[in-house]
C-alpha cells in the first residue's frame, strides 16, 4: 500500500461526500422524528425530506411530485423496470448497468456503434416490431466510458411507437446539466452517492403521465410511504444530504465542466508516451471519466502498480464481486478482448485538484516504463 | 439516553417531551462517531476492489456485519444488508413464498403484524387465498389453530 491517502481518481464508484451533504446528515442525525409521525418532531422530520424532493427535483428540472426516494440507483432501476404489466417487452441498450440488464429475462439488447453509442436504426427497427408497448431503457451517461447517450432522440422514437422511456442518470447527473422534460423522459433513476450525498439513497422520478395510466408497481409494500410507492420509513438523514447533495452539484456544475480540461490534458500527455487509445473518443463524453489502455499491460498489473504509486484507479466498473471480468460495455462496443484487458478506467470528481491530475499522469508513465523496461 | 435524561433534556431545550420510541428513537452519539469517518475521508465503495479506499469501505461493512451477527447470535454470512426492515420483510416474505411456490403454498400470518408483513403475504398469495385470509381475520382477532393446514 501507498501512502495513507492515496490520491483518488475513481470518482464514477463513489464521491466524496460534499461538505453541505455531511452538515445536511449531521443536522438530522440530532433530530428525532419519523417523517410519518404527526406531532411536531414528525412535522420537523417531514420538512427534510420534502427541501430534499425539491432539491432532487430542481437537479433535474422535474416536478417534486415525481420523485420517489429509495435506497439508490439499483432500486431505482429495478423499480423503473416493473412500471409495465408482466411480459411487455423492454428494450436497453448493451452498454446499460447491470442493475438494469439484470433485472429480468428477456430483455431485448439495442446495439450500439464503435464508440460506444446507441444505434437508433436499430432501435426503430426493434421498436417497429414489437406489437404491445415497450418500455426502453437507455442511460444518459455510461458508467465505464463516460459517453453519452442521445436520450431525447431516444425517447422521441419510444414514444412514437407508444413505448415508455426510463433514462438511468445515475452517472449523469451532477457532471452535466440536466433537463428532465427537454429530454422527454418518463422515468428515471438518480443517486446520492454519485453525487457527493450519502450512500444508501437514491430516488427514482417518474412522470405523473406515467402514474396515471400505468402505475407503478411496488418492490416495497406496507406502510404507504412515497404515495404508495415505496415503503418504508424514510432514510431522513440520508435524504436531507441527497437534497443538500443534489444542490451543491447544480450551483457546482460550471466547476466540473472543467474538469474536461484536466481530462483532455491527462489524455494528450499519455498519448504522447505511448499508443494508448481511448474509448468512446469520438462520442460525446462526461468531462471527468476517460476509459484508457495501457499497450501490452494487464488492468490488473497496472491497478496493483497504481496502488504502489499512491494512486487509486479502477479497473472496470466497481460492481462484480470478486475477479475483475472482462468489461461488457466494451465488448458491446467491438473491442478486442486482449486490447480490453488492458483498459483501466480514470473518474475525476468535484473535489479534484489539477496536482491529483498531474500525479496520476506522472504514474502512469511510470508504471508504464516498468513495465516496457520488464518486458526488454 | 433514558427516559428521565430525555425529559430533563428536552424541558431544557423548551422543546416537546418525546414519547414515542416506537415511531423512531433518537440517534445514539456513539452512532453518530462511527460514522462520521465515512463522512470524511473513508468515503470509498465497498465493491472498489482495486484500491485502498475500497478496502477500507468494505472492511467497515463486515466489521459492522460481525456486529450485527452477534446482536442476534448468528453467523456473518447469514446478513444481508438491506434499506431497513420494511425491505427485509419484503425480501424474506416475498423471496421464500416465491422459491416454495411448488411444493409449498400455505402462509400463516397474524391480523397484528406490521403492515408491511402483511402486504408482503397479500401480494405473495393469490387471490382465494386472501379472500379466505381476509374472512378469517374479521371473525377472529387472536391466532386460531384451526387455521392452520391439516
Amino acid at each position: 500500500m501507498g501512502m495513507k491517502n492515496p490520491v483518488y481518481m475513481d470518482h464514477n464508484a463513489t464521491t466524496a461526500v460534499r461538505p453541505e451533504a455531511r452538515d445536511a446528515v449531521a443536522l438530522a442525525l440530532a433530530l428525532t422524528g419519523n417523517p410519518s409521525s404527526v406531532h411536531g418532531s414528525g412535522r420537523t422530520a417531514r420538512r427534510l425530506v420534502e427541501d430534499a424532493r425539491d432539491a432532487v427535483a430542481a437537479l433535474v428540472g422535474a416536478e417534486p411530485a415525481w420523485v420517489v426516494f429509495t435506497s439508490g440507483g439499483t432500486e431505482a432501476n429495478n423499480l423503473a423496470l416493473r412500471v409495465l404489466p408482466k411480459r411487455a417487452p423492454i428494450l436497453c441498450s448493451a452498454v446499460e448497468h447491470a442493475s438494469v440488464l439484470s433485472v429480468m429475462d428477456g430483455i431485448v439488447e439495442i446495439p450500439v456503434d464503435g464508440d460506444g453509442v446507441v444505434d437508433l436504426g436499430a432501435l426503430e427497427a426493434l421498436l417497429a416490431g414489437e406489437d404491445t408497448p415497450a418500455l426502453v431503457s437507455v442511460m444518459l451517461a455510461n458508467n465505464e466510458t463516460g459517453v453519452l447517450q442521445p436520450v431525447a432522440d431516444v425517447a422521441a422514437l419510444a414514444h412514437e411507437h407508444g413505448a415508455l422511456i426510463h433514462c438511468d442518470a445515475v452517472q449523469a447527473a451532477g457532471k452535466m446539466a440536466i433537463d428532465f422534460r427537454a429530454l422527454g423522459c418518463d422515468l428515471m433513476s438518480l443517486s446520492a452517492h454519485k453525487i457527493g450525498g450519502p450512500s444508501g439513497v437514491g430516488a427514482l422520478v417518474v412522470t405523473s403521465g406515467v402514474e396515471g395510466d400505468l402505475a407503478l408497481i411496488p418492490m416495497l409494500r406496507g406502510g404507504g410511504q412515497e404515495r404508495g410507492r415505496r415503503a418504508g420509513t424514510e432514510n431522513v438523514p440520508g435524504i436531507a444530504g441527497f437534497g443538500a447533495a443534489a444542490r451543491a452539484a447544480r450551483e457546482g456544475l460550471t466547476d466540473f465542466a472543467r474538469l474536461g480540461r484536466w481530462r483532455e490534458r491527462i489524455e494528450n500527455r499519455l498519448r504522447q508516451h505511448a499508443d494508448s487509445r481511448v474509448y468512446g473518443f469520438g462520442a460525446p463524453r462526461l468531462a471527468n471519466t476517460s476509459c484508457l489502455t495501457m499497450p501490452g499491460v494487464e488492468a490488473e498489473t497496472q491497478v496493483i502498480q497504481f496502488d504502489l504509486a499512491g494512486v487509486a484507479v479502477s479497473a472496470g466498473a466497481a460492481c462484480s464481486s470478486g475477479k475483475v471480468e472482462p468489461s461488457r460495455v466494451l465488448a458491446a462496443m467491438g473491442v478486442d478482448a486482449n486490447e480490453a484487458a488492458t483498459a483501466i478506467r480514470v473518474s475525476l470528481g468535484w473535489n479534484t485538484t489539477e496536482d491529483d491530475a498531474d500525479k496520476f499522469v506522472e504514474a502512469w508513465i511510470q508504471v508504464y516504463g516498468q513495465a516496457q523496461a520488464h518486458a526488454a | 439516553m433514558n427516559a428521565n435524561a430525555n425529559i430533563n433534556e428536552s424541558k431544557k431545550k423548551g422543546r416537546p417531551v418525546y414519547l414515542d420510541y416506537q415511531a423512531t428513537t433518537p440517534m445514539d452519539p456513539r452512532v453518530v462517531e462511527a460514522m462520521a469517518p465515512f463522512f470524511g475521508d473513508k468515503f470509498g465503495n465497498p465493491h472498489s476492489r482495486n484500491h485502498f479506499y475500497g478496502w477500507e469501505a468494505e472492511e467497515a461493512v463486515e466489521k459492522a456485519r460481525r456486529q450485527i451477527a452477534d446482536l442476534i447470535g448468528t453467523e456473518e454470512r447469514e446478513i444481508v444488508f438491506t434499506s431497513g426492515a420494511t425491505e427485509s420483510n419484503n425480501l424474506g416474505i416475498k423471496g421464500i413464498t416465491r422459491f416454495h411456490k411448488e411444493n409449498k403454498n400455505h402462509i400463516v400470518t397474524m391480523a397484528t403484524e406490521h403492515k408491511c408483513v402483511l402486504e408482503a403475504c397479500a401480494a405473495s398469495t393469490r387471490a382465494e387465498a386472501r379472500r379466505r385470509l381476509d374472512e378469517k381475520r374479521n371473525e377472529n382477532k387472536r391466532i386460531d389453530r384451526t387455521w392452520l393446514p391439516q
